[in-house]
């Protein structure tokens, strides 16, 4: 699991300084997926899009995946986001 | 756990020493009992590393006895806790709270022990922990006859005190209080020789297990958010790391190694996406 989308999903009970660190790192992530779907003369709103898209369906198969304990369900979110990612 | 026999493979959360949090527990302890309650800390963890003491868990619960320190197990391993949190119930008074830790501290970070003219051991245990402990520094503070019933951090401010290196009665001995102590030789470093410098028998113990924890003595954290924020900002850190330049393969493949680094931590378990 990501620690901090175990972090995030119990965000209103940990201290601030925690919960602001746990927006950095989806920040982080968020930035560098936009550099890899960033293309010469697209707006950078898509890249955008496309970033929050591809780490919320990370997540949230990891979670689903967790909760099944089936991590082929996390293989078949995954497989699909990378053939429409591009 | 030897830090020795470390695998290449280490969770990004482990190794966090956190101390103190701000709970007191009134007329609880003693004075000095704060000596008393690392010494059992350690030899409690050393029956643990001995495998005396079957789980984390059981673990956790002889500790909460003591009342000294606390166990929050919040990484994967078992075996070394991956975070000690300091309940602080050592003494009700504030400024002697933080004069026990700056001793602490100090004690940790230096791998410094203090030496007691009581129970004095042999030369030949003497050697074996000199020998034992290639980083080891031996402090002696002023005698506990001289001072009787004066745990040792008060008697090392009353040394800062009549040094001035204390601004105020009140004020806390700092960690470089202690480093200006030690520097200008008021604090003396014993040499290990075939006289007894008297370390007791308790000590010896501790110097072993000083010895073999320091390595794992990364950071040392004021409070439970701090440690909090420490372990994400960590996290945050090597996992960015790991991701590497996102223009430095084309974006499937880059996108593939993404994936990946949260695919291994789901299929072994654990909570962190990076592994080293």
């Amino acid at each position: 699991m990501c620690l901090c989308g175990m972090i995030g999903a119990e965000v209103d009970g940990v201290p601030a300084e925690v919960s602001a660190e746990v927006r950095e790192f989806f920040r982080a992530n968020e930035l560098w997926l936009m550099r890899v779907f960033e293309r010469p003369g697209a707006h950078t709103t898509t890249a955008r899009g496309r970033a929050r898209v591809f780490v919320s369906a990370l997540e949230g198969a990891m979670l689903i995946a967790r909760a099944n304990g089936d991590t082929g369900f996390f293989d078949d979110v995954t497989k699909k986001r990378l053939l429409f990612a591009l | 756990m030897n830090p020795h026999q470390s695998t290449s493979r280490r969770c990004s959360c482990s190794a966090y020493v956190c101390m103190p949090t701000a709970r007191e527990h009134a007329g609880r302890v003693q004075h000095n009992s704060w000596s008393l309650g690392l010494c059992r800390f350690l030899l409690l963890w050393q029956k643990a590393q001995a495998g005396k003491v079957g789980t984390i868990t059981r673990f956790a619960k002889l500790f909460r006895q003591i009342g000294f320190l606390s166990f929050v197990n919040i990484g994967p391993r078992v075996g070394l806790p991956s975070a000690i949190r300091c309940e602080s119930s050592i003494c009700a008074k504030r400024d002697h709270r933080h004069r026990c830790f700056a001793f602490l501290r100090f004690w940790l970070v230096n791998c410094a022990v203090e030496v007691s003219p009581r129970r004095p051991v042999n030369a030949a245990t003497t050697a074996m922990v000199a020998a034992g402990s290639g980083n080891l520094k031996i402090i002696s503070v002023a005698s506990s006859k001289e001072y009787a019933g004066v745990s040792s951090p008060s008697r090392v401010d009353n040394l800062a005190e009549l040094l001035g290196l204390r601004e105020h009665r009140r004020s806390p001995t700092s960690v470089a209080c202690y480093s200006h102590l030690f520097a200008s030789s008021h604090l003396t470093r014993r040499a290990c020789s075939s006289k007894p410098v008297g370390t007791t028998g308790s000590a010896f113990r501790i110097l072993r297990l000083l010895w073999a924890l320091r390595p794992q003595v990364s950071t040392i954290i004021p409070t439970k958010a701090n440690l909090g924020q420490q372990l994400v900002k960590r996290y945050t850190a090597e996992f960015v790391a790991a991701l590497g330049d996102p223009k430095a393969s084309p974006p499937l493949q880059r996108l593939r190694h993404y994936v990946g680094l949260f695919r291994a931590a789901l299929s072994e378990g654990r909570a962190c996406a990076f592994v080293e």
